[in-house]
């Protein structure tokens, strides 16, 4: 547990302005440090590359990033990355529907966070990881 | 009211204001996402970005303001831009500075004002990033740190301009 203490933070987010808000506010406040992905493509490279304490991962079922994601979280709980396999995985959803749900469970995500995403509520996420 | 005194580097600041070649410009989308991003996060009715000329208050980005530009006299702005610190005015009607601003007496009816100096790197501070409410409120420090990674980010696209 002290190991993960020292590893990065994951965020996936589309949103490249709410990206940097989050990352370069966790520098700020001493939270730790906060690696930026864009897409499922750009996570995956980087959690194939390092360890990370734990990941907030968005999934947009309006854009159909849904399954892209859901794999994701799979081949994180497989053990297939660099990272631990059961490293905190926090999910932003645009909504929260019964069926992404059930996909979810399964995954054992440990929280899904609903639209609006503040910045704010990411970094106490991204702390509560951390700590 | 109490008037902004004006900066002792006011003439090398206006200076580079200008050199910026930012005022009197339409409006620009990454100017425009800060400010509507900064109205969300903090969930205010007015979020600007600021320049503050030799005599009144120029608005590169708004949210919830008609206006583009306000006399500098009544402005919170230079006020804000004395210091290097987030200028926070948790409820106007009881500073002395503001109580009487006809900001404040009519409208809009600022009561509560939160901004943060867009500084360049040879320190001279141009304007702000700030968010109004019309009512009294403040910021906590995780608040604070969030609007400041927010005027960084104004301010390095000031500096690619």
């Amino acid at each position: 547990m002290n190991r993960s203490r020292n590893l990065p933070l994951l965020l996936l987010e589309p949103s490249a302005l709410l990206r940097q808000t989050v990352a370069l506010t966790a520098i700020s406040i001493g939270a730790g440090s906060v690696w930026q992905a864009s897409n499922v493509r750009e996570a995956q490279e980087l959690l194939l590359a390092r360890q990370f304490a734990g990941a907030v991962v968005a999934v947009d079922e309006d854009e159909g990033s849904t399954d892209g994601v859901l794999q994701l979280i799979e081949a994180i709980r497989g053990g297939k990355l660099a990272s631990a396999a059961d490293m905190p995985v926090y999910v932003l959803a645009s909504a929260c529907s019964r069926a992404l749900l059930e996909k979810l469970h399964p995954l054992e995500v440990q929280r899904v966070l609903i639209k609006p995403f503040k910045a704010r509520l990411l970094i106490e996420a991204l702390s509560s990881i951390s700590s | 009211m109490i008037a902004a005194p004006v900066p002792e580097n006011e003439v090398e600041r206006l200076a580079a204001l200008r050199r910026l070649l930012l005022l009197d410009t339409p409006p620009e989308e990454r100017f425009d996402r800060i400010v509507g991003f900064a109205a969300g996060e903090f969930d205010v009715p007015i979020a600007l970005i600021s320049l503050v000329d030799s005599d009144r208050l120029w608005l590169k980005a708004r949210i919830g303001l008609d206006v583009c530009e306000a006399p500098r006299s009544t402005s919170f702005c230079a006020h804000a831009i004395r210091s290097h610190e987030t200028m926070i005015v948790p409820d106007a009607t009881l500073d002395p500075r503001f109580r009487d601003n006809p900001l404040v007496t009519g409208e809009p009816g600022i009561r509560f004002y939160a901004g943060a100096p867009l500084a360049l790197e040879d320190g001279h501070r141009l304007g702000t990033l700030c968010l109004l409410d019309i009512r009294p409120r403040t910021l906590d420090a995780l608040d604070l740190a969030i609007l400041g990674t927010l005027r960084d980010l104004a301010v390095g696209e000031l500096k690619t301009t």
